[in-house]
């Protein structure tokens, strides 16, 4: 058994709604409601959800890009969020993000050559020509050429400047790489290409991957473990071979019958949800799926809210039906 | 069988013309639609799917947009020859379209109702068409406008409620902001449908969804196909949703329609080296990890394209006079199934 790299105990993260004359706090957003999760080193784990599940918060919260409003992240056994913002910087060189869109989330205005050594010159770690040396050797490592050095990010095509943001998340050395959406801008040929490059990567440096995404075939075919987010709750949390063939939440259920196949053959007894996710996050106390389960127990499932329980080994499932 | 032909685009050119120069963005398309088809266009960001469709509309933007040569006939008739009313009128009647993001194709400050009235108005001809819109609101005080009003308001209330929003009668004073992502999809769907349309272009309809809500709109695309006897010209680049709604494929590289066939020929016989490769990159069920492969490079520059095949650079078949020659025309190499390749003769 690996050793956990990250913990995440009953992490929250409430956002305030402000409204009326003084902009006061009207009510809260419950993005992230109590998620605990735990990553080994060296497993890629997928965190799957719908657009307003909380995914995307717990990565950001993990890295306290977002102060997290409750819980404890153990990174190597250390609280996370008890660390002052200096000493948590420090940390940051072990945890790096890779962010969705590649044309936002790099600097217009640097060469190639700036924006993969940024991150080397904030930690002081290099200069001068070990820094050149280091950058050439991260170009190198995500299939970029030397001569891509001095270009701007606009002369790159979408999945080449994912490969820079992946350059640019490996120059610290990370024990992890948290990837929010990291192909979801990306057409399906440069999709695979990137695919690849992160697995012989995770391969190469021993690397662990928190991987998020609402792509299941992305996340069936990269991940190892994965677990199900709905209005900022886990709903299910297994093995990516268990999820898959054999879910046990309504919710995997429903979504897996609904992923379309590129297979004309493929004839799936298609389970179609009504209604949507209400992005205002759930009721207190009661099971948030509830709304748009097709086999929801009123008396029950509106009344108490369902835990995450082990039901086969490994495999975590937070539902009525399993009582 | 002519008359089951529905759109025939032939040899289509268009060109852009951009401050860096003269873009090529279609390059020759070839591309047969049948009556009662759902025809699924896929292809990558920038290969002229959505450039394509619009032509079938003439919708594509003249200036900059240019079309240098080429056919699009709709039900027989050129439409890059009809005059301005022609071509309203058509659009009206026989076109209906939708997009990829809801959000932006819906006016915020208009009420939906509002906006449904004004396009079920036009599908009508000009003159009642622009009474109706110019007066907007204020229509209701003049007692002719009054009535197509209050006609069309009941075709967009029936139509709210066909493809399944809810109290449509309370809904249809709401404000686009009102509604969800998939919600505002549904009001699109119900305007574009409002008239009696024989082609439905759907431009990447789902793309903005959840996967739960994907599910949902296509099921509701499919029961209107069969119940209005629509076509469907579908464009998307997810493969997964060509395989469970089309019946014939057509893949588009860099401005070419490459290959054209029926889905189970293309996802299970691929032939153009572009498509075996797409097929290649996509994970589905029961992929293992490293067995996905991506086609190397990436998509030309169409400001300056590859001369000859524009796949060539990318292609693992290329040879010397894939480079030389112009591109392929089209090769029929089994029933209904065509390839723009030289290696097929």
């Amino acid at each position: 058994m690996a050793e956990v790299l990250l913990e995440v105990r009953g992490l929250k993260k409430y956002f305030p709604v402000q409204g009326g004359l003084f902009s006061r706090v009207v009510g809260y957003v419950k993005a992230v409601d109590g998620v605990d999760l735990a990553i080994l080193q060296g497993e890629s784990f997928g965190l799957v959800g719908e657009s307003g599940s909380g995914k995307t918060t717990v990565g950001k919260t993990v890295l306290r890009l977002i102060e997290p409003t409750e819980g404890e992240i153990l990174f190597e056994g250390e609280d996370l969020c008890q660390l002052s913002e200096s000493e948590m910087r420090g940390h940051r060189s072990e945890m790096q993000m890779i962010f969705q869109d590649p044309y936002s989330s790099l600097n217009p205005r640097m060469t190639v050559k700036r924006i993969v050594g940024e991150p080397l010159v904030v930690h002081k770690w290099a200069k001068g020509s070990a820094l050149d040396a280091k950058v050439r050797e991260l170009i190198d490592v995500v299939g970029l050429m030397e001569d891509h050095l001095y270009r701007y990010p606009h002369e790159f095509s979408g999945g080449q400047r994912q490969r820079i943001g992946i350059a640019r998340a490996l120059a610290l050395e990370p024990k992890m790489l948290i990837l929010d959406e990291p192909t979801s801008a990306l057409d399906v040929s440069v999709q695979a290409q990137v695919l690849d490059l992160l697995l012989q990567l995770q391969q190469r440096l021993n690397l662990t991957y928190l991987f998020i995404s609402h792509d299941l075939a992305v996340i069936r075919y990269i991940c190892d473990r994965v677990a199900l987010m709905y209005q900022g709750k886990i709903l299910e949390l297994g093995s990516v071979e268990d999820i898959f063939t054999e879910p046990m939440h309504p919710y995997t259920q429903a979504l897996l019958s609904a992923m379309p196949v590129a297979d004309p053959e493929f004839e799936a007894d298609e389970i179609i949800l009504e209604g949507e996710i209400s992005t205002l996050g759930g009721e207190e106390g009661v099971c948030r799926f509830a709304p748009r389960c097709p086999v929801r127990e009123d008396a029950r499932c509106s009344r108490d809210e369902p835990g995450l329980k082990e039901q086969v080994e490994g495999h975590f499932v937070a539902c009525h039906l399993y009582d | 069988m002519t008359s089951n032909l529905l759109v025939e685009i032939k040899d289509l050119h268009l060109n852009f013309r951009t401050f860096d120069g003269v873009s090529r963005v279609l390059n020759g398309v070839n591309l047969k639609m049948w009556r009662g088809d759902i025809l699924g266009l896929v292809g990558e960001t920038g290969c002229g799917k959505t450039m394509t469709a619009l032509s079938i509309a003439r919708l594509v933007p003249c200036p900059p947009g240019e079309i240098t040569g080429g056919e699009v006939l709709f039900e027989g008739e050129d439409v890059l020859k009809k005059s301005a009313e022609e071509m309203r009128l058509l659009r009206a009647q026989k076109l209906a379209m939708i997009f990829q993001d809801p959000t932006t194709s819906l006016n915020p400050v208009f009420s939906i109702g509002d906006q449904m009235i004004d396009i079920i108005g036009s599908r009508q001809d000009t003159s009642k068409a622009s009474r109706l819109s110019m007066l907007g609101g204020l229509g209701n005080l003049v007692p002719g406008v009054r009535v197509l009003r209050r006609g069309a308001r009941d075709r967009a209330l029936e139509m709210l409620s066909r493809v399944g929003i809810a109290d449509a009668a309370r809904r249809i004073n709401d404000y686009p902001h009102q509604f969800s992502g998939g919600m505002r999809q549904r009001v699109l769907i119900a305007t574009a449908l409002s008239g009696t349309p024989t082609l439905l272009i759907a431009d990447e309809p789902t793309t903005a969804l959840d996967v739960s809500i994907q599910a949902q709109i296509l099921r509701l695309i499919e029961e209107l196909v069969q119940e209005l006897d629509l076509s469907v010209l579908l464009i998307t680049h997810n493969l997964g949703v060509v395989a469970k709604m089309c019946q014939k494929v057509a893949v588009m590289y860099a401005g070419v329609v490459v290959e054209y066939g029926s889905a189970l020929d293309i996802f299970k016989g691929p032939k153009h080296p572009y498509t075996v490769g797409l097929m290649r990159a996509i994970p589905t069920y029961g992929t293992k990890k490293g067995e996905i492969q991506g086609i190397p490079g990436s998509v030309p520059n169409l400001l300056d394209p590859p001369p000859g095949c524009r796949f060539h650079p990318r292609c693992e078949h290329a040879m010397p006079r894939c480079a030389e020659e112009p591109p392929p025309p089209p090769v029929q190499i089994g029933d209904g199934h065509e390839v723009s390749c030289f290696l097929y003769g």
